[in-house]
């Protein structure tokens, strides 16, 4: 089969639907190709935990659009995305983390997040279930928040329905080639022609731009999660203990869901590990006792696509053709406003001062 | 209130133990010591034993083997506990989940109401959306835990053990091999999830068919309790009972198991032979979910193992070997059975005997029918049934309403491969053989350490799972070096048997699903 | 429901002109002579205790999957196989001046007693008369749990080969 349109998108996550939401919008002719099934790729495996706790200022800027924008996604969309203003606690065990967070925590005041210093008392107060007894403290900020990462693809794909846009499942892509202005793109089921593509497959996006004549230096990470049965109301806020990447939350569903530390570097999504069953159980029981009565349901692997300052590439790689990727584990709170100002830059020409500093050239 | 126990049985004697004291939302209620929560419960007159996630549904039990969820009850403070497996204790405290919906769940079931489901509702205008999931939050989730949790949290106790050979599962399959293979090599062990050996052995009160060598003539409790009596006289069988497999990690070879409640094994292993069944189907229809709809392994379990009546009036679905010897149970049992109804278009599915003997006790069997709705609100009332054409098409104007308060499906059994999947063999969708299926060599081999046999390898009968658990037996321990004239000659009886087995018509489906699907040697693809 | 244009097979039960013609039955003469064996199982499926137990080898089966056959001249009618059958597909008949008797398999409650009454159920569940449990009626052994091995007397020697359940009337 054939189809022609003006713009295609390469990956049918987060970050390649919420482009082409935005390009059909905007009125362009949109198609995005996903390679398997929908919320197969990182949108699918991360906890949905929205950051904006980013390490550089260029970032946090970034992400405290991106929270503005998922605020408003649901009525906007007219689908949940099942957001939870939860705040986020961050907490630590000893003197030594306690002072890396203070360090954090003027630099993010300074750029406007509202964190708050919570002694062991007030944590027990606030949150009688953590046993706030092994903590020596911890910042909590109000403002953050949690999606189901699922509920978001299902958002922008039923819009992009409406738009009468088109989502193709299953279509690995095989070939990309440019020819003669336009770019001819053959996957399992069809051959696709494009003026313009947007490359946003995560950590397959390396592996589509050699194919175009482009090399990318980036890192793959991978890290593992788990998630249990549904409960009742329990965990408000997400709680996070950064030096072993340690994060817990509970979904609007109700399931309780947890990630901890990096792998190995490596690309495939096999071997989850007894071991981070083991430490993630171990880490959450001396945080939350009550949890010794969860079940685990799955736990499985996801990758974490990085680049060499560990910012992102979003904007233009070549003439019509245009990336975003490299998102870490920071890539949910990214995706509404990177796909509203990608689209501007590819149909408007503009580059709106907020991605100026991730242009994909900006290591040569 | 009523007790729905059997005091008298044709064939079993029920041995029921010191009697105890449960409470179930405050009221005390009897049990007895060798009961399930749920069977206790039963017994006194529950039928809603929780509430469905979307549209809080009364949910009653279903396979009374911890499968399907649907008994899922807060037991002593724990939440979503499957109270088809978990023993009665004096004073135990068992609370039903989800029950401050039970004013609101009619409304909520009848108006179809699940706003987190219906994922459109409530997002605009923008400002009752926040509010409105605020509310909404409440009504998700099953289960509560505990707020507050005293005590020390720590580790209870992993033990950690190697063997030569692990065996999951402990029905007929399991206890052959375990039999087999522990004659031979020195360390064996055979985990079962339940508190007891056998498998659906425990519930089988009928006489087996097959050769008389094998275990034709014998009741199927009998041939169990015969095989575990042989096993726990083994020095070489290390037995795990209540012990449920949890994961397997290929890379590290550690198979991840939870015994009790509490005590983590961590089990390496030269050879695996993973033996863990089948679970039954489900039939969709109008009201499938009302209590009262059980599947008739689960109706087998409540009445043989715990001797409880599932019903006065049954309707009974399906036509196989598995409904008519239901059926036929259950009239042992004192109850009254409607009906046995299948949409079977050629004929009765199972053996004809099976079917005489009902038939003569008065059960009418209703071929080339399905059913269409069951009756009720919050329980099982009735049936509608009718009749269906040479395309499986229902006939308008041909609708039958039965009166029955219970209605049982034996449609159909689908093999366990979820722990197998996790050695990564080479998995096929075979609808002759129940559904997922192993590629396998034909030593039962589905990787060269990894053996599977019995219904998980393709549904058929206990006495094939006896045979078939004998070869994958034997060949792990002779691979392992245990080489033995006699083992390689009884290897080859058993094949000999297990084709002698599978000469008649009733198994031509599934001799030709098994050629395809049996390959010289495992280790050719990889294995 | 039109069950007449439904064969045996949907029905789950065989009339008695059909198994006449499929050579059930021995011939009249031998049954009234002594009791004899009728198995009716016509199937092939695996299985073999009939032919393992009987002590005169009358019972025949070519493999394990072909149906049994009965060699009545061998049959001393010892009711033997009527206690073995899974399938409780085993009955034994005798005529004997105006009556009938049949011997079947019984696995219900209550227990039976010699002496007492009982209604006679044919192949398809109706009540076709009343009879009373006469001996040979005893518990087989093997096993240790009871299946029963009832006779009864029937009221008129066509019905030995209709009657093929009982409910005891207590």
């Amino acid at each position: 089969m054939f189809s022609k349109s003006d713009v295609v998108v390469i990956g049918g996550g987060a970050m390649g639907l919420s482009v082409g939401y935005s390009l059909l919008r905007k009125g362009v002719k949109t198609t995005i190709l996903e390679g398997s099934y929908l919320n197969s790729g990182s949108t699918g495996r991360n906890m949905g935990i929205l950051k904006r706790r980013l390490g550089s200022e260029d970032l946090v800027r970034l992400a405290v659009k991106g929270l503005e924008l998922h605020k408003k996604l649901p009525s906007q969309l007219g689908v949940n995305t099942f957001f939870r203003k939860s705040g986020r606690l961050l907490v630590a065990k000893n003197e030594e983390e306690l002072q890396q967070l203070k360090e954090s925590h003027s630099f993010y005041k300074g750029l406007g997040l509202k964190e708050v210093w919570l002694s062991p008392e007030e944590i027990a107060e606030r949150w009688p279930y953590i046993d706030a007894g092994r903590l020596v403290g911890g910042y909590f900020d109000p403002e953050e928040a949690i999606i189901h990462p699922f509920a978001l693809t299902w958002a922008y794909f039923e819009s992009i329905k409406r738009l009468k846009g088109m989502v193709k499942k299953q279509n690995m892509v095989k070939s990309l080639q440019k020819a003669a202005g336009s770019f001819s793109i053959i996957t399992e089921s069809g051959v696709y022609e494009a003026e313009k593509i947007v490359i946003a497959c995560g950590a397959h996006s390396g592996n589509l731009l050699e194919q175009l004549g482009f090399k990318l230096k980036m890192a793959f990470l991978r890290k593992e999660a788990l998630v249990s049965e549904p409960i009742r109301p329990f965990l408000d806020p997400v709680i996070e203990r950064p030096i072993v990447s340690y994060e817990v939350a509970q979904t609007m569903r109700g399931e309780i869901v947890g990630t901890m530390g990096f792998m190995s570097e490596g690309y495939d999504l096999s071997e989850c590990t007894p071991e981070f069953l083991h430490n993630f159980a171990s880490e959450t029981l001396q945080l939350i006792p009550s949890f010794r009565y969860l079940r685990v349901l799955r736990q499985w692997v996801g990758i974490c696509d990085k680049t060499i300052d560990s910012k992102p590439l979003i904007g233009s790689i070549d003439e019509k053709l245009y990336i975003t990727c490299g998102y870490y584990d920071y890539g949910m709170i990214m995706a509404p406003v990177v796909g509203q100002l990608l689209a501007e830059a590819i149909v408007d020409g503009t580059c709106n001062p907020l991605i100026r500093p991730f242009d994909p050239h900006r290591f040569d | 209130m009523e007790d729905w126990r059997i005091s008298e049985h044709p064939i079993l004697k029920f041995e029921r133990g010191r009697e105890l004291t449960i409470y179930f939302d405050g009221k005390p209620l009897k049990a007895y010591e060798n009961e399930t929560v749920a069977a206790a419960l039963y017994a006194s007159g529950v039928r809603v034993f929780s509430r469905s996630i979307k549209y809080h549904s009364p949910r009653g039990f279903f396979c009374a083997i911890g499968r399907c969820n649907s008994c899922m009850m807060e037991v002593d403070g724990v939440p979503n506990v499957k109270t088809c497996v978990v023993r009665v204790g004096d004073g135990m405290r068992v609370k039903l989940q989800r029950s401050f919906t039970d004013k609101l769940a009619p409304l909520l079931n009848r108006m179809k109401l699940s706003p987190l489901t219906y994922i459109k509702m409530f997002t605009r205008p923008s400002f009752i959306y926040k509010p409105a999931m605020k509310v909404m939050r409440q009504f998700t989730g099953i289960g509560s835990l505990p707020k507050r949790v005293r005590g020390e949290v720590g580790k209870k106790g992993d033990e950690e053990l190697s063997a030569e050979l692990l065996i999951v599962g402990a029905g007929p399959a399991g206890l052959s091999a375990a039999i087999e293979a522990g004659q031979l090599c020195k360390n064996v062990i055979l985990v079962d999830d339940k508190d007891r050996l056998g498998g659906q052995l425990i519930k089988q009160t009928h006489t087996f068919f097959s050769d008389v060598k094998y275990a034709a003539g014998k009741r199927g409790f009998k041939l169990g309790e015969e095989m575990v009596g042989k096993i726990l006289k083994m020095k070489s069988v290390r037995v795990f009972t209540n012990t449920s497999a949890l994961a397997y990690y290929p890379q590290e070879n550690l198979m991840l198991m939870l015994k009790g409640n509490d005590t983590l094994l961590k089990v390496r292993a030269k050879k695996y032979l993973i033996a863990t069944g089948a679970y039954e189907r489900m039939l969709v229809f109008e009201n499938n979910d009302l209590p009262g709809v059980y599947g008739a392994g689960g109706v087998q379990t409540l009445l043989n193992v715990y001797g409880i009546k599932p019903g006065r009036h049954g309707l009974m679905v399906g036509t196989g070997n598995v409904g008519l010897i239901v059926t036929y149970h259950l009239l042992q049992a004192g109850v009254n059975m409607k009906a046995i109804m299948a949409p079977s278009f050629r004929r009765i599915r199972g053996y004809f005997v099976h079917a005489a003997k009902v038939t003569r006790l008065g059960v009418p069997i209703i071929t080339r029918h399905t059913i269409l709705k069951a009756l009720g609100r919050d329980r099982v009332e009735g049936a509608i049934i009718i009749k269906i054409d040479e395309k499986y098409n229902p006939i308008p104007g041909t609708e039958k309403k039965i009166d029955c308060d219970f209605i049982c499906l034996g449609i159909g059994l689908n093999p366990t491969y979820d722990l197998v999947q996790m050695f990564k063999p080479k998995i096929v969708y075979a609808p002759q053989l129940g559904g997922f299926v192993p590629v396998r060599d034909k030593y039962y081999r589905v990787k060269k350490n990894v053996y599977i046999s019995g219904d998980c390898a393709g549904i058929e009968e206990a006495t094939t799972a006896v045979l078939e658990g004998g070869v994958a037996g034997l060949h792990a321990v002779i691979s392992m070096g245990y080489e033995d004239e006699v083992a390689w000659a009884k290897i080859e009886e058993y094949k000999r048997a297990l084709e002698e087995e599978r000469a008649s018509p009733f198994s031509s489906a599934v001799k030709a699903a098994l050629k395809e699907i049996t390959i010289e040697n495992i280790e050719d693809i990889g294995g | 429901m039109a069950e007449e244009e439904l064969g045996p097979l949907h029905r789950g039960y065989y009339k008695t002109e059909e198994l006449k013609q499929l050579g059930v039955f021995p011939p009249e003469g031998i049954m009234k002579k002594n009791r004899i064996a009728v198995i009716e199982c016509m199937e092939e499926m695996p299985c073999n205790p009939c032919a393992y137990i009987c002590p005169v080898k009358a019972i025949r089966k070519e493999a394990l999957c072909k149906p049994p056959s009965v060699d009545w001249k061998k049959c001393t009618g010892c009711t033997l196989c009527v206690s073995i059958c899974p399938g409780l597909a085993i009955f034994c008949q005798q005529i004997v001046k105006e009556k009938g008797y049949v011997t079947m398999p019984y696995e219900l409650l209550p227990s039976p007693h010699i002496g007492e009454r009982a209604l006679l159920l044919n192949r398809s569940g109706k009540v076709v008369g009343e009879g009373k449990i006469i001996k040979p009626t005893y518990k087989a052994n093997g096993n240790a749990y009871p299946l029963w091995v009832v006779t009864v007397e029937v009221p008129w020697p066509e019905l030995a080969y209709e009657v093929r359940a009982i409910k005891i009337i207590r």
